[in-house]
């Protein structure tokens, strides 16, 4: 590499040492002899400290805990680390019901398959005529 | 069992409730919506704490919530930040972004100088902002960043570049100190 062609993110890299020790000599050989990467660095590191050093951190407003502990006093265990929540709960309900239903439903229904089954044993033992009506509807 | 839930959260996210009222009030620009959105990201954490990993961090874990709640739910009624060519010169920034009144500092020029920079921070794009406030006014890591922002590293490193590139810019008059007359 020659000091022409600049880096792009190698020099905050090495600012916030984020490069391995191999990286951190070839990168920072780099910086030494080029002047555009050695003013981005700079500029980068200007950045990086109004940021840390520069912003205001700012008081809690008053009572704002207060009013968050008593929002959570009036909360359920719905989350709770176990439990299951109203939400989850609500699902598994509905999943429930569903299923008993389903399963009413089916057994006071006929059973189709085994109908088919004795029909043709029936027929096969001659006590019944297969009927093709439905058969002969179908090609028509 | 409630009340075991309840303490083990007193004890672990109450703690964090100035830095997340912080990033909240850097996210939205108000301090009324910074409360309502500090408060939302606690009781929203407080129902999600059964999936939250004692002994992770969870500052980084509310910031995650506060900034999908911030994304989700009030991106919506924030104004785009118009471009100003000089800060801290320019009387409408000084209308348009105040001093905060929550705001504590130390001296007079401290104050000046401070809210200068949440000005210039201010009229960042708003993905640029965020990575510099996690990383550098929070101190997470690029790792913890990412998932906090659902972007990959690299995405992080790249926004924080631009975003540090373009404070420093804005603040050329400042030297880190916070003096103008640079």
């Amino acid at each position: 590499m020659t000091a022409q062609d600049h880096l792009d993110l190698e020099p905050q890299d090495l600012l916030d040492e984020r490069l391995g020790p191999s990286e951190r000599v070839r990168v920072q050989a780099h910086v030494d002899a080029c002047d555009r990467c050695r003013a981005d660095l700079d500029t980068l590191r200007r950045g990086r400290e109004f940021a840390r050093r520069g912003v205001l951190q700012h008081e809690l407003p008053l009572d704002l805990r207060g009013a968050i502990e008593r929002e959570l006093d009036r909360k359920p265990v719905a989350g709770g680390r176990g439990g299951i929540g109203r939400r989850r709960g609500l699902v598994y309900g509905l999943s429930a019901a569903a299923g008993l239903l389903a399963s009413l439903y089916l057994r006071r229904g006929h059973d189709l398959p085994a109908e088919v089954i004795e029909t043709f044993k029936a027929s096969n033992t001659g006590q019944r005529v297969l009927d093709f009506a439905l058969a002969k509807a179908m090609k028509a | 069992m409630t009340d075991d839930l309840r303490a083990q959260f007193d004890t672990e996210a109450l703690p964090h409730l100035r830095a997340v009222f912080n990033v909240a009030r850097r996210l939205t620009g108000r301090d009324d919506q910074a409360q309502d959105l500090a408060q939302d990201t606690f009781l929203r954490a407080f129902d999600k704490f059964g999936g939250f990993t004692a002994g992770t961090n969870c500052r980084a874990w509310l910031f995650t919530i506060t900034y999908s709640l911030f994304i989700n739910h009030y991106r919506r009624q924030q104004r785009e930040p118009k471009l100003v060519s000089t800060v801290g010169q320019d009387p409408l920034l000084e209308s348009r972004v105040p001093a905060p009144e929550s705001s504590r500092v130390a001296t007079p020029a401290r104050a000046a100088a401070a809210a200068d920079v949440e000005g210039a921070l201010a009229q960042l794009p708003e993905e640029y902002r965020a990575a510099i406030m996690l990383v550098d006014a929070e101190d997470l890591s690029y790792e913890d960043a990412a998932a906090v922002l659902g972007c990959p590293i690299g995405t992080v490193r790249s926004r924080l570049c631009r975003g540090r590139t373009q404070l420093a810019n804005a603040l050329h008059d400042y030297d880190i100190a916070g003096r103008q007359g640079r």
